[in-house]
């Protein structure tokens, strides 16, 4: 189990590319001749490489996506199955050609070509219709959006919402949904976000009257703004759940669309509960606060009646809580003893209006605090999305997910100074670089497949809570 | 013509690869992908199609729900433009890939983000800001000298003769505004030092150091003039309008991101908030201005203390603490020792004031000799300008020194 090998079974050629193109790009990158190729294509089952870890794997299959070549990476049951091992179907010589050229595929950079593709489902489930429900099969998730093209859609948005007067930002939401939805292929689908923005309008106008009310009171009775702000605090619960439920409902996955079933309890002791016994505890008790709230969000959601379950071991989170305290103590000690001296003099400067040699002094300052800012910012996303997705299944489908913090603060960086140099016009390419980093770090490992999931009757929703929460912004960092 | 898609009934996960084809009647005919057989048919008139966005697949919805994965997005145009004409379907997609389009809104969004941020934004507030009632202004003013009270300044340290008589100076400017609920109060400064606030329900605070620092009450009198123009143009009550919308707009711009990159987004939000409070600055000015022709007080008593008040706080900032507060404590043994002096009365120049100008002498020596040195500083004044919550002194001065020349002739 410490080492789970994997292999890299050939499906097919992905809807909307072109067959005998994709055959003729895969033959191109594996050095071999057409025929062969074809042969290959046309076997029931065929394993292009074995015996690799799961990352190789995966590098494989992303890279021969970008050709229109379906592949999907199965875990090698060693202990259980050791049949799979052997192809049984297809035993032509062309299989063992294939794994004797991996220099071919890994020194080239696993660029994605942002080609959209579309995973056929004809050629895929035939293969070994008998072996197996055991048989598990690893699905990256893949994002296919590319900046450019997400920025025409994210500034024609603005446009018209500017143009309507902010009428036209509910089927901009629908369109930037969907273009993040429609776009992330799982399992020869993709998904769908299918909200009807007459009802987000509606939502949002209900939403901006509460929000004019609020801002308004407040310069007016500092009673009414208190009752206010009361209310609010009650109502915020509320607003969690129907904007969950909203979400939920109008987010469809092979034409099922998924399901919250929270209740406001539920949320109300999740979300102002637990953070008070937490900061009551000097935040000792925080690693169970994460949990309960990741639980809430996890296992109140299910796809085709499927609940998803999030279950771990609450020390995943004290480690996470361990590491964020030795590591701040750790840089404020350093910080004082290294740069103390120039902390002093710098705040001297500040007293008397503004000194430029003061602000230059502390420019290291900064950028030392502004690094371990983002540093520690990404550990606690990475660490967080991983121990999320890593113990989350639906059904007995387990979600994995590697991300790394090396490389996701190589992308906050970046998506954070594009912003600020182009003040914000790169907003939309950070919006799908991140979109891919997630895709990219996020699988499932489908025991059997994922057909068999029935859809429920669907329950009604309330666009106003969406809309509400979209105006004040709460943050359900899930 | 033929489409090839994914078919998902809407009753389980289940996918199957189907091809569609449309018959002469607008009759769309689903068929299996694999063994052929026909799976549905229905008029096209009851299929929805969701519009195209990107390169998204399109989703075709059957009567019963069932729906239709495709890519084919050119079958599905030409079925739409012929049995479905209509602009509507098509023309947020079509805005989206039109290149020049493109190039036009982005020129089109950056202006109004221009326009409205530093025109339409100002003019709005500025129209809210005087519908507001005084009530809000009051309010707004007790909890910020409260604030202020509590953590900067100290009682003041003025004698109620210099208070009487500054009071007295005044009057005339107060009695101007009578509708403004002037009123004037004396703080000691603390680290603020020589300074003047206008707080929005008609308060202004002299600090002790600016009163000192000032060599006669005409030039307080400019600064008043300044004050009463922040007062009276509600410039609090419109920085704090102004600021909170811009931050609103730039966090529902930047909401969706991680939070690690709104910690930068607050750069922005500083600069044009700065910006935003540069001109309240210059419309106090030009209070000031107006004041000060209006009722014959010569115009450089402003640009005299201006000048004096921007040397000093230059001075105090690059001069290092102990050398400062050595010669403050000079100053002040300096000032004992002339007070005999003075209670001797016109006994000649006493010693006591010949010290001080020594060693005034010598500060200004060394003040200046350090503002050369930082003169070219790697930090032009022009990128600080835009961190900036006053424009720069001699933007200022000049404005008050060009016109008086154009008076005088």
């Amino acid at each position: 189990m410490s080492n789970p090998q994997f292999e890299v079974v050939l499906k097919g050629v992905l809807a909307g590319f072109d067959p005998q193109q994709a055959q003729a790009d895969f033959a191109a990158l594996f050095s071999l001749d057409t025929d062969k190729a074809a042969l290959m294509f046309a076997a029931a089952r065929t394993v292009l490489k074995k015996g690799i870890d799961k990352e190789t794997a995966d590098k494989y299959v992303a890279r021969l996506a970008t050709i229109g070549v379906e592949a999907v990476a199965e875990a090698i049951a060693v202990a259980e199955m050791p049949l799979s091992l052997v192809p049984i179907e297809s035993s032509e010589p062309a299989v063992e050609n294939v794994p004797s050229e991996p220099a071919v595929i890994i020194p080239k950079p696993i660029s994605f070509v942002k080609k959209t593709t579309e995973f056929n489902s004809s050629t895929s489930e035939s293969s070994t219709p008998d072996s197996d429900s055991f048989k598990k099969q690893r699905h990256q998730f893949l994002f296919t959006g590319s900046g450019w093209e997400y920025f025409k859609i994210w500034i024609v948005n603005l446009l018209l919402t500017i143009i309507t007067l902010g009428i036209y930002s509910a089927w901009a939401k629908v369109r930037n949904k969907q273009y993040f939805y429609g776009n992330t292929h799982m399992a020869e689908a993709t998904f769908e976000y299918t909200a009807n923005p007459v009802k987000i309008l509606i939502g949002r106008i209900v939403a901006f009257v509460i929000y004019l009310g609020a801002v308004t009171s407040g310069h007016l009775s500092p009673i009414i703004s208190i009752v206010f702000s009361l209310l609010l605090l009650v109502f915020l619960p509320w607003i969690i759940v129907s904007s969950l439920r909203f979400n939920a409902r109008h987010s469809s996955y092979r034409n099922i669309p998924f399901r919250f079933s929270g209740t406001v309890v539920g949320a109300l002791t999740t979300f102002i509960g637990w953070p008070l016994l937490g900061i009551l505890s000097l935040g000792l008790l925080f690693p169970f606060v994460w949990k309960k709230q990741a639980q809430y969000i996890t296992n109140n959601h299910s796809y085709g009646g499927e609940p998803f379950t999030f279950d771990v071991h609450v020390k995943e989170y004290y480690k996470m809580l361990l590491i964020l305290i030795g590591a701040t103590v750790v840089f404020f000690v350093a910080f004082a003893l290294l740069i103390g001296g120039t902390a002093v003099f710098a705040s001297l400067g500040k007293e008397g209006g503004f000194d430029p040699s003061a602000f230059i002094a502390m420019i290291p300052m900064m950028i030392a605090y502004i690094a371990f800012y983002f540093a520690l910012g990404a550990y606690v996303v990475v660490t967080m999305a991983n121990i999320h997705w890593n113990n989350t299944k639906l059904q007995n489908h387990q979600f994995e997910s590697n991300w790394s913090v090396l490389s996701y603060l190589g992308l906050i960086v970046i998506n954070t100074l594009g912003i600020l140099l182009t003040l914000g016009l790169f907003i939309p390419f950070a919006k799908v670089r991140a979109a891919a980093y997630k895709a990219n770090h996020t699988a499932l490992i489908v025991q059997g497949d994922l057909d068999g999931f029935i859809a429920q009757n669907l329950e009604n929703s309330n666009a106003v809570g969406e809309g509400v929460h979209d105006i004040f912004d709460i943050d359900i960092s899930l | 013509m033929a489409l090839r898609g994914i078919w998902f009934d809407g009753k389980t996960s289940m996918p199957q690869g189907v091809v569609l084809s449309m018959d002469d009647t607008g009759c769309v005919s689903v068929i299996h992908a694999e063994d052929q057989s026909l799976i549905l048919r229905a008029p096209f008139a009851d299929i929805r199609v969701t519009s195209r966005v990107g390169n998204t697949p399109r989703y075709m919805y059957f009567p019963n729900g069932e729906k239709c994965e495709t890519r084919d997005h050119q079958v599905i145009d030409q079925w739409l433009q012929q049995l479905r004409p209509s602009l509507l379907n098509s023309l947020a997609h079509q805005l989206e890939t039109h290149t020049y389009f493109v190039a036009l809104t982005l020129v089109l969004v950056v202006a109004f983000a221009w326009a409205m941020t530093f025109h339409g934004l100002p003019a709005a507030t500025r129209y809210i800001a005087f519908k507001l009632p005084q009530s809000v202004m009051d309010r707004a003013a007790s909890e910020t000298l409260q604030l202020l009270d509590k953590t900067h300044f100290h009682p003041t340290q003025l004698d109620e003769k210099t208070r009487a008589r500054l009071m007295a100076h005044f009057a005339p400017a107060l009695s101007q505004n009578k509708n403004l609920n002037l009123k004037v109060s004396f703080r000691g400064g603390g680290v603020i030092g020589a300074n003047a606030f206008a707080l929005p329900d008609g308060t202004m605070i002299f600090t002790d150091e600016i009163v000192h620092l000032a060599k006669n009450d005409d030039e307080l009198l400019a600064v008043l003039a300044h004050e009463i123009g922040h007062v009276k143009y509600r410039h609090a009550i419109r920085a704090a309008i102004q600021g909170s919308v811009i931050s609103f707009g730039v966090a529902m711009l930047t909401g969706d991101l991680s939070a690690a990159s709104n910690l930068l987004a607050g750069l922005p939000v500083l600069i044009t908030t700065m910006s935003y409070s540069r001109n309240f600055e210059r419309e106090a000015d030009d209070n000031s201005l107006l004041f000060l022709d209006a009722n014959h007080v010569a115009r450089h008593h402003f640009v005299d203390l201006m000048e004096r008040l921007t040397y000093t706080a230059e001075c105090k900032a690059l001069m290092s603490d102990s050398e400062f507060s050595k010669y403050e404590t000079d100053k002040r043994v300096a000032e004992l020792a002339k007070l005999p002096a003075e209670i001797a009365k016109n006994s000649k120049e006493g010693d006591g004031s010949e010290f001080i100008l020594r060693i005034e002498a010598a500060h200004k020596e060394a003040c200046d000799k350090l503002i050369a040195e930082h003169k070219n500083g790697f930090f032009d004044a022009k990128v600080m300008g835009y961190f900036s919550s006053h424009p720069e002194t001699k933007e200022r001065t000049q404005k008050f020194k060009k016109d008086a020349d154009l008076s005088e002739k």
